[in-house]
Formats: structure tokens, C-alpha cells, sequence
């Protein structure tokens, strides 16, 4: 089950992890890690939020600014938080192993005794008892209380805590608590204006700019229908796969059919009408 | 009863679009392009309007002739497309018209300018025909723009155009008709329009030469549109020159003069017309343009009659013409062949709209001006900042990121403009303001009624009906509004209780609610505390009971294979088990779930005339020891009180019963802590179905609640399907667990057009059932209370099984609801 929970990050590539910064949030960001501040990571589905972490870490722990960082083995500990993810999952729990118990380390408690990046993706998603062991490495005190073994266990002094939430698709019920949003630098990402996104488009499918230029304008449009049923609009994410199957060779149209339209909205006369704007904007 | 018509031609009839099917596309469609919430409309809507005042040519000959247009508020279109022989072609056509028509206002065609369009063409001895030319150029203007912006349109606009060139006959010589633009000479920018120069008696009649320029200009936009699609350059005028040069040519050139242009046809364009079709034109050219077109065509003498059939020939595919626009002939035929999906601009209407818009929103923002009667009957009805076509001309680029700033017609200069604008405005004193204001609303009312234009600006939700004998869906067919009830002040009588509506005119027997026992007999603003005395027993009673229902918070789930704790007992008996040779079963582990009650619940409430009949006031069960069996098909059994409830004062009616239980209910779910609504329907006939709004989920059970739900009163007929759809779309829309849609009614659904039969009851019923079917598809529990003894009939084949309960004593109403309630949702 925790393993499961972990997606096991493997050692990464001697080249970061491609990412386009669209402001300041790099620059805040390292600012951040030097005081070991936690980091909240705003921003809606598939605009790149993951992909800057991964980007980030890699520049934190394997590039130039790595130092002796350099020789930790999984310097980011990923967990998608659900709604039945509790405590014990991130802490650890007992397992029985014949006739004895034996302790597991969760997740947060690895990447804590290890100085890892423990990234908590989709936080909100959690049950509430998580936000007390993340009340506790925020502040100064900077420790993760075990209560299964009695034990309180100091971070080491690289463990950083990067938690992201999704503000547009969460119930106001879900949302986080101030006295847990007011422990973290918040950096906010929003889907990159349409030069910037082509440019992403075109890198990662790796299409030519024209075509992926009419393929961040249509995202542009398909996002001006926030409110009719969708509140996501269509992601980057997205963007990039439609390009990728093109340059597999299927046709833009179809292509846009296929991954945008009818992933999207399940509604008929708003995939009828995208369809249509992709009609209108590619050839 | 509106049927669907069987035409005449069944290759048409199949290949043919109706506006309807489309219009909610079309919405969306514009909503993406536009960023902003836009309606599509018939253009039926427009023609409805009192034709016998002058003034206003455009829009009305734009409906006459089946053209789109805009009012800057709406696009209108024709209502069926049969251009093309292909579903997937006609369809195209409503797609390039709104296109189109968005694109006037993405390419600047209402911006402000130097002069207002209202004094544009009033300036023009003939102001038809430079309206007319207006039209034919600025749409070309705007098609080579959309070309420039989309790539995806090319093979659209070719399709278009082949069309519009071949219904254009050739011109028998191209000598008889060119008018000979060489004789004139440029017009500077600022200069008047010339009085029209003496007519010539010979040469090229006018409709002759305005089809002919027409006929030019297709065939530039042709040689336009031919290239395949290009990338397309961004920002400055850098990139696609071999898009331009093929327009560009010599004709443009002023160097290269007419020579070259005479030998290919799709050259031969003067200078101005040719102009517009290059990157960066804006409106101004277009206007430049017309000035100078309009000397050459003035000067030609009119042709006989209504022009001859070359000259309409290109409008005639413009949509479905009704047969009442060839009874209507536009007196003198200033047609020019254009594509189908070109339309009128109607500029001066759109900017009428624009400068009211920016007055009225200016006085909504200062306390000290009081707008006088008109304005402030205007600003009532149209929703000052809803102008979202307009409003973009504000340099708001939100929609329009990334098209290169030539052709979005946004300048520096504008923007100086507006803010001119605005400052002028702030120093105007209260009275001038309020007194400019008055006026420009009573010219823009002039204009909306000559027109016909729907100022109802209440928003219209459109439902699609299930006609079992089509065994189909009619789409769009139900026009429903909604409504907030508005209580009357205290003490007032209860009649018209709720807004517009009860007081029109009873029509065929349906409105009940002006006379009769209903009036002035209840609503005296304490109804709903009466209510409260009267059952306090009963109360207290379901309050007790649905204190029950709520969940304790945490719940421990023990024996499970894995989760957070282990289970110590289990430890222990995993160890015994294993020492005894048993293999264990391993479930040694143990969660803590938090329990949540998740409801949200919509009472939908019967407000027929039918409501209005008293409630018989003999309560058998009254009888102490006597439980009231009713007869229903239910799981509902477990909870049952004994019965003393307060006898019945006479003359209550079924409505005032009805509305007991839901004050009732509202007040054992404020004890629940359920998310609940209260709605009511009524309506006449398939286009004013309402949808009345007691008690919305958000808002809280507060006097103004009450006082609505106590003003629900009788009202016209029972379309049941149309706000059933209604209440569950809303009821989608929360986020719960648990959805239930409680229906309360008193009898079987009826309207007057429900069904080609009045008489006959089975298409509302079917209809209804569609539309339960619906709900419950999406995760609704749906239930129909009905007090008609008669009901067991249609409800069993209206509803889902054990979905429904007969009332027979309407008395035993209130017992019933909280259980019915109870059981749907525990």
C-alpha cells in the first residue's frame, strides 16, 4: 500500500527536466529552499506544476547547486493524496511480518530522515488528520511527531515540504485551512500565455512553432468556456498530447477530437462547438 | 400545436439545418472565439418589430432577406439553412455567419470614429445604397481578415465563394457594366460626400454595375482565400507576403496602374474596394472606400423595376426566405451578390446600443444623477454591463491574444478616445447627465420597438420535450424562465402574489388565480407561523425524528485486510488461530470513517390552476386510534406517530396544504442540516413555461424565504417535463452525495400544446416520464406526490417503480412528506 502510494522517483536524467518559466517562480523558489521555506504550488490541472518540481529538484539536487546534496538517492518523495490518505500512510504504520511487527517508513518520514523534496500533490484531497504533521514541519520546530513509536523525529536540514493545491475544481468544503495555508510561500501558476505555450507545445511533441501556435490559441478559446461544465478549461498537458499525436501522424482535426475535445466535457453541444473552434483555427 | 412541418422537397428536408438544433452550438462556439456569453437568435425575432417606421432599413431588411445580423447584443440568424445540399455544408454556413459577424467586432467594424455611422450615412443623399455598399465591402473586409486570423477557414470561405460566384451570372459585357471608376478622383479622408453628380443617361444601370463590382470583388476574395493556409506572422506586418501579394497585385499598385488589372478579372477592382482586403485595413477604409464608390454609383441611372434576377441571385441562398419576404419586395433592389454567410453589420444600431451602454453604466456609477422614466426602463431591462459584444471595443483583448495587432483593430488611438470620452463625461453636471441619458434612452427605445427586439433580457432556458410519436426529442422546444417569487408587503392580498405573470390576462380558462376562492383568502404574511402553531405537534415530532437521521461523526470499521490501526482483539485471535493450526484470516486491522450526511434535496411544487381548488375539510382519520393507511407503493413503513393533528379550518386549498408541509419539511431539514431548495412551475403553452424560485439552495430560511414560499399561489397549467429538467439541472450542479427531487403535484401534466391532442393526456405523461428518466440518470432519486385520487393511473407509468405515492386525504400531506423524505434519503 505505500509503496503504491510513492511513485518512486527514479534518478534523474543528467539533463533537467524541461521547463519554460513564465515569471519569477524559479527565482522564488530557490529563494524559498535557501531558508527551507515550504512551498505551496497554486495552479490548475496539467499547467506544469509537476513538471517545475522536477525541474527545480533537478537544479537543487544534481545540478550546479546540488553540493552535498548531490549524493541523496531520491531527492523528490511524490505522493498523490486522495481522500481516504491518512496520517499513517505518510508517517509509516506497523506490518506484521510473521509472528513479530515490523515498523515501515511512510513517505513524508523517509524524505524527512533522508532531506528529500516530499511533494504532496493535490493536498485538499487528504484527510484532515495530515495537516497535523504538516503544522509541525512547517514551523520553526521543523520535526515529524511519530506517536505509533513514541518518537519525534528532527528533519534533516535539507528536507523541504512542497505541497500543491488546485483552487478552481475544489469544493469550498475542501478548501485548505488559513492556519495551514499561512505556513507556506504560495508561487501561483496559471496556463501560459499563448507565445509561451506554443513554444512548450512545440518543445515537448516537437512540432513546428506555427502549428503549435494555433494550438495555444485554441487552448486559449477552449478556456474562455471555463463555466460550461468544465471548470478546467483545457490543460497544457492536453495541448501537448494533441500535438503528439499528430506528429504520430494522425490528422489535426481528429487529433483534436480525440485529445481535446472528448477528453474534456462529456457534454455533446460543447464538444460539437470546440470541435468547431478547432476547425476554425487549424488547417 | 406547432408540428414539424413535411416539406415539400424531401432532399431539402433532410440535408436542411434548423436554427434550433444548432443555436446552443452556435452559443458556445461564439462564447470561445468571443470570451463572453452571447445569444443566438431567429431572425424571426427581429422582424416581428412595427415595420410601418422609417428608419430603420437594415435590420429589418436583414431579417426580410434572411441575412444575419447582430445587434450588438445578440446574433440573429435565419432560422433554417438549405444552402447546400449536405447537413455538414448548411451547417457550415451558420458557422461562418456567426464567423462572420463576430469577426466585425474582433476587426473593428463598430469601433468609434471620426463619425458616428448614424451621421455617416445620413449624409448620403441615398443612404439605402451606401448602406448597401457599406455592407458588400466592409464583409469582404472582414472575411480577408478572418482569413488572415484563422487558418482553418480557407476552405470554408472557398466553398462560400464558389457558391456566391456561381449564382452569379457573368455580366452579358464587361464594358456595359463597369462604371467606370477612373473618372473619379480620390476623396480625402475627411472630405463630405459629394452631392451626387448629375445622373448619366447612358451606360451601365445601376444594380448592373453594383452586381458587377460585386461579382469583382468575389473573385478577389477568391484569388485571396485560394492560397493554402499560411503560417501566420504575429505582431507586426512581418511574415505571409505571398498571402498579400496575390491581392496586392498591380491592382494596388498605384505605379503599375490598370492595364495589367483589366486582363484578370479578379484584379479589375478599384483601388479602394481592393485595399480592404489587405493586412491591416480597418473600418476607416471601408468608409473611405464607400465615400468615394458611392459619386460613381449615384451618378447611374437606377435600372427598371426591381433590378432583374441577376442582381438578387446572390442573396437568394442568404438562408431560408420566407415566403413573406417575396410578397415584401425590397422597393428598389440594392442587393449585391455576396457568400451566404455575409450578413448586415447594422452598424448605427450596435453603436446607438454602445453609447447608451457607456452613459448608462457611467450614471449607474454616480449617486448623484437620477435617470428619468425611459432611461431607467431601459436600464431595467437591459443589463447595462451585459453588452458583451460592445463592451470589447474597450481595448479589452482577453478573447483576442494572439492575433497580429494589425488586424485587430485596437489602437492607441481608441483607447485616447475612450478616455476622453470618459472624462468628458464625468464632468458633465447631474441633470445634464441624467438629461442625455433620458434622451439617448428614448432614441435607443424607439429603435428597439421599431425593430421588434425582445427586450425581455430575462434569461430564457431552453428544454428539449420527448414527443412519443416522433419517438424523438424536440430540441429546444420549451421555453422556460425563471422567477423569484416576490411576496407582497405585509397584510397586502394575495392575488398577485408573484411577479409579472398572474395578472395578464387569463387565457382559455387557465388563469384561475384573479378570481375564485384563492384570492385575498391566505397570504396575510403569517402564513408560515400559523402553520407552525397549527402542527407544532407534528413538528416536534419530525423534528425528533430527523435529529435521528444525523450520522454520528466517526464510525470504526473493524476486521479489514488492511488499514490505519491495527485491531488488537483480532491480533490476538490471528495469533490463537495460528497456534491452533486454523489458518488466520489475516483481517486484523481496523479505520476510523467519518460519516457524512450528504443530502441535497429540490421540492418541486405543482402551481397549476388546478391547485386552486379547496381541500375537502371531512378528515375521516381524524378519528382517534385510527392510523391513516395510505395507499402507495413504498419502503416507508418504519416510522409511523400517532395522529391527532388540528382540525382543518375550511376553505384551505390544496395549494395552502401543499405549502404547509413545505414549511414543514424546511423547518425539519434546518434541524437536519440538508442542503435544500423549494421551487414551484407553472406556465402557458411551450414558450412561457416559469420556473418559480422560493427558496434557492444557498439562501438561508429567513423571513424572505418564508414570505415567498407563503406567496406560491395557483396559477396557469402543469408542464411537468420542462421543469423537471430545470430543477435538475440546478440540482446537478451541488455538490452532494445523496440528490433527490421531490415532485408535489395534484394531478396528471398539462398544458395546452402538450400534444397535438389537447384531449389527450399521453404525451405530457410520456414526456414527464422522459424526463424523470433523465434525472435519474444523472444520480437523482426522483418522487411524485400526487393528491389525485385518480393518480395510481399515469404515475405507475410516469415513474420509476416505487418512485411515487397517491395521497388520498390531502389532510395527511404533511404526516406523509418527512417520510417519504426520510426513506429516499437515509
Amino acid at each position: 500500500m505505500t509503496q503504491a502510494l510513492q511513485a518512486a522517483t527514479p534518478r534523474p536524467a543528467p539533463e533537467a527536466p524541461y521547463y519554460l518559466a513564465v515569471g519569477n517562480e524559479v527565482e522564488l523558489f530557490l529563494a524559498a529552499h535557501r531558508a527551507r521555506m515550504p512551498v505551496l504550488l497554486k495552479g490548475p490541472t496539467g499547467c506544469g506544476k509537476t513538471r517545475f518540481l522536477e525541474h527545480m529538484t533537478h537544479r537543487l539536487y544534481r545540478g550546479a547547486e546540488a553540493g552535498t546534496r548531490a549524493g541523496i538517492d531520491s531527492p523528490l518523495v511524490t505522493v498523490a493524496c486522495h481522500e481516504d490518505l491518512t496520517a499513517t500512510d505518510l508517517v509509516g504504520r506497523y506490518l506484521l511480518e510473521g509472528d513479530d511487527t515490523v515498523w515501515m517508513d511512510g513517505p513524508l518520514t523517509r524524505a524527512v530522515r533522508d532531506g528529500s523534496i516530499c511533494y504532496l500533490d493535490e493536498i485538499v484531497e487528504a484527510r484532515k488528520d495530515t495537516t497535523v504533521l504538516i503544522h509541525a514541519l512547517t514551523d520553526h520546530r521543523r520535526i515529524l511527531p511519530i506517536e505509533k513509536r513514541g518518537e519525534i523525529l528532527p528533519a534533516h536540514p535539507d528536507f523541504l515540504l512542497v505541497l500543491s493545491y488546485n483552487p478552481g475544481y475544489q469544493s469550498v468544503a475542501k478548501d485548505l485551512k488559513p492556519s495551514t495555508r499561512q505556513r507556506f510561500v504560495a508561487l501561483e501558476f496559471d496556463y501560459p500565455p499563448p507565445e509561451v505555450e506554443a513554444e512548450i507545445i512545440a518543445h515537448e511533441a516537437d512540432i513546428d512553432v506555427t502549428l503549435a501556435r494555433d494550438l495555444a490559441e485554441l487552448g486559449k478559446r477552449i478556456r474562455n468556456l471555463h463555466h460550461r461544465g468544465f471548470d478546467e478549461g483545457v490543460s497544457t498537458r492536453l495541448l501537448i498530447y494533441t500535438a503528439q499525436l499528430i506528429v504520430g501522424g494522425i490528422g489535426v482535426r481528429e487529433a483534436c477530437v480525440a485529445a481535446i475535445c472528448r477528453a474534456i466535457t462529456d457534454d455533446d453541444e460543447v464538444q460539437r462547438a470546440v470541435t468547431e473552434v478547432a476547425a476554425t483555427l487549424l488547417p | 400545436m406547432a408540428r414539424v412541418e413535411p416539406s415539400r422537397d424531401d432532399a431539402v428536408a433532410l440535408t436542411a439545418v434548423a436554427l434550433d438544433d444548432v443555436a446552443r452550438v452556435l452559443e458556445i462556439y461564439v462564447e470561445a472565439m468571443l470570451a463572453r456569453p452571447a445569444e443566438v437568435r431567429p431572425l424571426g425575432d427581429l422582424a416581428s418589430g412595427d415595420r410601418s417606421r422609417a428608419g430603420h432599413v437594415d435590420l429589418e431588411g436583414a431579417a426580410a432577406a434572411g441575412r444575419p445580423t447582430t445587434d450588438g447584443a445578440a446574433f440573429y440568424l435565419p432560422e433554417r439553412m438549405a444552402r447546400f445540399p449536405d447537413r455538414r455544408g448548411n451547417f457550415m454556413v451558420y458557422r461562418m455567419a456567426v464567423l462572420h459577424q463576430l469577426g466585425g467586432v474582433l476587426f473593428g467594424t463598430y469601433r468609434r470614429g471620426p463619425i458616428r455611422f448614424a451621421d455617416f450615412f445620413a449624409g448620403f443623399g441615398e443612404p439605402g445604397l451606401a448602406r448597401a455598399l457599406f455592407g458588400r465591402l466592409e464583409g469582404a473586409r472582414i472575411d480577408a481578415a478572418l482569413a488572415r486570423a484563422f487558418r482553418g477557414v480557407h476552405r470554408d470561405l472557398l466553398r462560400l465563394i464558389d457558391d456566391a460566384l456561381e449564382s452569379t451570372p457573368p455580366p452579358a459585357s464587361d464594358r456595359d457594366c463597369r462604371p467606370g471608376f477612373e473618372l473619379q478622383p480620390h476623396a480625402g479622408p475627411e472630405s463630405p460626400p459629394a452631392p451626387a453628380p448629375r445622373r448619366r443617361s447612358r451606360g451601365p444601370s445601376r444594380e448592373a454595375a453594383l452586381s458587377h463590382l460585386a461579382g469583382r470583388l468575389l473573385m478577389a476574395q477568391r484569388r485571396l482565400v485560394a492560397v493554402p493556409a499560411l503560417p501566420r506572422g504575429r505582431g507586426s506586418g512581418d511574415a505571409d507576403p505571398a498571402f498579400d501579394s496575390t491581392v496586392r497585385l498591380k491592382a494596388c499598385d498605384e505605379g503599375g496602374g490598370r492595364g495589367a488589372g483589366a486582363a484578370d478579372p479578379a484584379l479589375d477592382l478599384p483601388d479602394e474596394a481592393a485595399r480592404l482586403l489587405l493586412r491591416g485595413a480597418t473600418v476607416e477604409d471601408t468608409r473611405r472606400a464607400v465615400r468615394s464608390l458611392y459619386r460613381v454609383f449615384a451618378s447611374l441611372r437606377p435600372g427598371a423595376g426591381s433590378a432583374g434576377s441577376g442582381l438578387s441571385a446572390g442573396d437568394r441562398g442568404a438562408g431560408d426566405r420566407g415566403p413573406e419576404s417575396a410578397a415584401d419586395p425590397v422597393p428598389q433592389s440594392l442587393e449585391m451578390p455576396a457568400p451566404a454567410h455575409h450578413g448586415d453589420p447594422a452598424p448605427e444600431r450596435v453603436e446607438l446600443r454602445g453609447e447608451w451602454a457607456e452613459l448608462a453604466s457611467e450614471v449607474e456609477l454616480r449617486d448623484d444623477v437620477a435617470p428619468g422614466p425611459v432611461a431607467s426602463g431601459l436600464m431595467d431591462q437591459l443589463q447595462v454591463d451585459e453588452l458583451g459584444v460592445l463592451s470589447l471595443q474597450d481595448g479589452d483583448l482577453s478573447g483576442t491574444a494572439g492575433l497580429p495587432l494589425t488586424d485587430l483593430d485596437v489602437t492607441g488611438a481608441i483607447e485616447a478616445e475612450a478616455g476622453d470620452a470618459d472624462s468628458e463625461l464625468i464632468e458633465l453636471d447631474p441633470e445634464e447627465l441624467a438629461a442625455r441619458l433620458e434622451e439617448l434612452s428614448k432614441r435607443l427605445e424607439r429603435e428597439l420597438d421599431a425593430a421588434g427586439l425582445n427586450r425581455d433580457r430575462e434569461q430564457v432556458h431552453y428544454y428539449d420535450e420527448w414527443d412519443h410519436e416522433l419517438a424523438g426529442y424536440r430540441r429546444r422546444w420549451c421555453h422556460l424562465r425563471e422567477k423569484t417569487i416576490e411576496p407582497p408587503p405585509a397584510g397586502g392580498v394575495g392575488a398577485a402574489a408573484v411577479s409579472e405573470g398572474s395578472n395578464r390576462a387569463g387565457i382559455g380558462g387557465f388563469d384561475a388565480s384573479a378570481s375564485g376562492v384563492g384570492a385575498a383568502s391566505v397570504f396575510d404574511g403569517r402564513f408560515v407561523d400559523e402553520t407552525r402553531r397549527r402542527h407544532a405537534d407534528l413538528l416536534r415530532r419530525v423534528r425528533r425524528q430527523f435529529e435521528l437521521l444525523k450520522p454520528e461523526e466517526f464510525r470504526r470499521v473493524r476486521r479489514l485486510i488492511e488499514g490505519e490501526e491495527l485491531d488488537l482483539d483480532r491480533v490476538v485471535e490471528t495469533h490463537v488461530d495460528r497456534r491452533a493450526g486454523r489458518p488466520p484470516d489475516g483481517a486484523v486491522y481496523m479505520s476510523r470513517r467519518r460519516q457524512h450526511r450528504d443530502v441535497a434535496a429540490a421540492f418541486l411544487l405543482d402551481m397549476s390552476a388546478s391547485t386552486d381548488a379547496e381541500a375537502p375539510v371531512d378528515e375521516p382519520e381524524h378519528a382517534p386510534g385510527k392510523t391513516p393507511a395510505p395507499e402507495y407503493v413504498g419502503v416507508f413503513d418504519d416510522f409511523d406517530w400517532p395522529d391527532n393533528p388540528q382540525p382543518l379550518p375550511p376553505g384551505r386549498r390544496v395549494i395552502d396544504i401543499e405549502k404547509e408541509s413545505l414549511v414543514l419539511m424546511a423547518d425539519a431539514l434546518e434541524t437536519l442540516g440538508d442542503d435544500y431548495a423549494i421551487y414551484g412551475f407553472s406556465g402557458f403553452g411551450r414558450k412561457e413555461v416559469e420556473f418559480f424560485v422560493a427558496k434557492e439552495f444557498d439562501d438561508d430560511l429567513d423571513r424572505d424565504a418564508e414570505d415567498r414560499i407563503a406567496a406560491m399561489e395557483p396559477k396557469r397549467s402543469t408542464r411537468m417535463g420542462p421543469a423537471i429538467r430545470h430543477a435538475a439541472v440546478k440540482l446537478a450542479e451541488r455538490e452532494a452525495k445523496v440528490k433527490v427531487l421531490l415532485i408535489l403535484s395534484d394531478g396528471y401534466p398539462q398544458d395546452f400544446d402538450y400534444g397535438s391532442d389537447r384531449a389527450s393526456r399521453v404525451y405530457g405523461i410520456r414526456d414527464t416520464m422522459v424526463a424523470l428518466r433523465e434525472t435519474e440518470r444523472v444520480g437523482i432519486s426522483t418522487f411524485c406526490i400526487t393528491v389525485d385520487p385518480a393518480g395510481h393511473d399515469y404515475l405507475r407509468e410516469m415513474c420509476p417503480e416505487r418512485r411515487y405515492l397517491v395521497i388520498d386525504e390531502i389532510a395527511a400531506l404533511p404526516r406523509q412528506l418527512p417520510k417519504v423524505y426520510r426513506g429516499l434519503t437515509a
